[in-house]
């Protein structure tokens, strides 16, 4: 019998893992759909109201998508992930979790489905089709008005961008594609290795810890660059792909520490 | 099954057999039950059955037919008898003489007490 | 079975609450765990199953180290926590969750052992009581054929006909592959059923004899009077109770309680006889 990875019994666990709460993810989608809808609903630029953003391709913007879309998703994703493994500092659910037949790594691995991959899937999904369905509305709302276009001081037709234009407007977006998989390594990690308040015992600890790195790097730039020149626009590219490197290596290693805080847990 | 608190549980569970037995609940050459049906059945750990079973074998009161289970041997009856009669003699008697000595009882009383008591729970 | 050898283990460094434990378990037993609060029968139990890990010496369960919590293991072990936890679905989408990974699985048996527990097959986990819940694992537990059966205080929470049924399930779930561990201090509840007794005491194993070797050492009984023979009494309404040696190849019953409390206050005259 192999003792680490078996597809088969990697299988029955994402079945009995979404049999135990698949319920109540299916709800923290409900929640999430109302809370987006409430923000379009709130927002969305009416006829007549004429002050309007605008980007490079002549679209329209909802300025409060983007914001709406990252803070959101942050809150979705590092919540999902800190109550996965929030079992495990419950001595009963934890007995029942560690005494099941399946190896840690496919336990680890399951988790990483659910918390990263599955998550941001139906995030992704549901901010997609809710988005689609406002564009489509506002855009027959404001059909065929025209408006001034700051940026070019044209009257311009109205038409509203999606929120793909938006994510690819500034090419350096890119460079944080590896983001939300660093911040629910972060908030996993928090569900493994604190007993209760997982979220908020992991934001007060990723925030310091993050901050006091953050504080080192720059002091430790500014002591090795003193005075000798000013970045250009290929440095600030090359910053960005050190920050892209950075947070796809952390990612990984904190995927390993979970993997073997998870191998060590005792209950 | 109750059990009383002043003998070992294997012997209480053989007192238990040789009753079925002498009252002829379980017959000669007939199948008792299988150690596990008797474990389930006094609540006790099976081993403690198989111990009263080969007590029971050495008493030639039950054989053991293999792979199929224990049955009654033919002069089961007999055995049990003799086997209580030594369990009383041992445990019991010295009790009892005890008291017939101490509270001075002749035997003719004690013939009679026997007699009625014999008539009046076995109508013999 | 089970081969622990120098276990050292605590949950803090200074308070040990093993030292040096080594203790030999074989198939076709049910050894009951008796202890003082606090002696480490729960933690014993979590060290078998991999639940909480040594820091120093050896454990062997059929061949595995436990805290390895390699899956082949994990499918062998029926744990029964004190407490414990049950997700609030029904007893069928429970077992379709679960029972798989149990390839030895057996759910007639399972269906028998419900029965036998008077739980409806129908019912919602959530809605039963405490001691229905209880039932319900432990058929569970039994049902997957696990070799190495461990059970933190199965009796607590059960009524009195639960009790009963209790008794008859493990005397026929007791077979010669398996090895069974109940850890108790309602000893009354299942003497009959423990063939060995094993007892912890000042961070190591203080007492492990079948209670076969128990009886033929000591003899339990009631006396008039206490004389230097008797190791240990307790007063009783006819006199006390008593432990004292076996001289005379008495056969009495193990008051386990009575041996119990005698180990506790007299250890220095039991080392001799069992060691």
């Amino acid at each position: 019998m192999n003792n680490t990875f078996n597809i088969n019994r990697f299988g029955l666990l994402l079945k009995r893992k979404w049999l135990d709460f698949g319920k109540i993810y299916l709800m923290s989608l409900v929640v999430l759909t109302v809370v987006i809808v409430s923000f379009y609903l709130f927002n969305i630029p009416i006829v007549k109201q004429s002050n309007l953003r605008w980007n490079d391709n002549e679209h329209a913007q909802l300025g409060f998508r983007l914001p709406t879309f990252l803070m959101v998703g942050f809150l979705f994703l590092t919540i999902e992930a800190s109550t996965y493994f929030s079992a495990l500092g419950q001595k009963p659910k934890a007995i029942m979790e560690l005494m099941t037949p399946a190896s840690t790594t496919e336990k680890f691995l399951c988790a990483i489905l659910f918390t990263t991959i599955i998550s941001l899937i139906s995030y992704l999904f549901i901010f997609y089709i809710i988005d689609a369905l406002f564009l489509n509305y506002i855009n027959e709302l404001w059909e065929n008005q025209k408006a001034m276009n700051y940026n070019t001081n044209k009257l311009s037709v109205v038409s509203f961008s999606t929120l793909f234009d938006d994510l690819t407007e500034d090419r350096r977006n890119k460079f944080l594609f590896a983001f939300p998989f660093f911040f629910s390594s972060i908030f996993l990690l928090g569900s493994v290795y604190f007993n209760r308040f997982h979220y908020i015992k992991t934001a007060l600890t990723a925030t310091a810890f993050f901050a006091f790195v953050i504080f080192l790097a720059f002091k430790a730039a500014k002591w090795l660059m003193e005075g000798k020149y000013n970045a250009g626009a290929q440095e600030k590219d090359f910053v960005f792909v050190i920050l892209f490197v950075a947070s796809v290596i952390v990612t990984f290693i904190i995927w390993a520490i979970t993997h073997i805080r998870l191998k060590e847990k005792e209950v | 099954m109750e059990f009383r608190d002043n003998k070992a549980i294997y012997l209480q569970i053989a007192e238990y057999v040789c009753e079925h037995i002498l009252l002829g609940k379980w017959k000669a050459d007939e199948k008792v039950p299988s150690v596990r049906e008797l474990a389930v059945e006094m609540e006790v750990n099976p081993n403690t059955v198989m111990r009263t079973y080969e007590l029971l074998q050495n008493k030639n009161i039950i054989n053991n037919k293999r792979g199929i289970g224990f049955f009654v041997e033919e002069g089961a009856i007999d055995n049990v008898k003799n086997y209580r009669k030594q369990q009383f003699i041992i445990d019991e008697l010295p009790v009892v003489f005890r008291n017939i000595y101490l509270l001075d009882i002749s035997f003719d009383e004690l013939e009679n007490q026997y007699k009625t008591f014999v008539k009046e729970n076995f109508n013999a | 079975m089970i081969n622990i050898n120098n276990l050292n283990f605590g949950y803090s460094k200074h308070k040990p609450l093993f030292k040096n434990m080594s203790m030999r378990l074989s198939n076709g037993h049910i050894y009951g765990l008796l202890g003082k609060n606090g002696a480490g029968k729960s933690s014993l139990l979590k060290n078998l199953a991999g639940l909480v890990y040594a820091q120093s010496g050896t454990l062997d369960v059929m061949g595995f180290n436990p805290a390895k919590r390699q899956p082949a293991l994990l499918e062998q072990i029926c744990f029964i926590p004190e407490e414990f936890y049950l997700p609030s679905v029904k007893i069928d989408a429970y077992l379709k969750a679960n029972a798989p990974f149990y390839k030895n699985f057996d759910h007639q048996y399972f269906a028998t052992l419900l029965k036998e527990f008077d739980i409806p097959a129908s019912n919602k986990l959530i809605e039963m009581s405490y001691g229905q819940k209880k039932k319900f694992i432990i058929a569970f537990g039994l049902a997957t054929q696990a070799k190495l059966v461990i059970m933190d205080e199965p009796t607590n929470g059960l009524d009195i006909p639960s009790k009963a049924q209790f008794r008859k399930i493990m005397a026929s779930a007791m077979t010669d592959e398996r090895c069974i561990i109940i850890s108790t201090h309602q000893v009354r509840d299942l003497d009959n059923l423990i063939d060995t007794v094993i007892m912890l005491d000042e961070n190591d194993v203080a007492l492990k004899a079948s209670v076969e070797e128990i009886t033929a050492k000591l003899t339990f009984k009631k006396v008039k009077e206490v004389d230097d023979s008797i190791f240990y009494a307790e007063p009783s309404l006819s006199g006390y109770n008593a432990v004292m040696p076996n001289y005379h190849h008495e056969e009495s019953k193990l008051d386990m309680e009575l041996l119990f409390n005698a180990i506790l206050a007299e250890k220095i005259k039991f080392k001799p006889l069992f060691s």
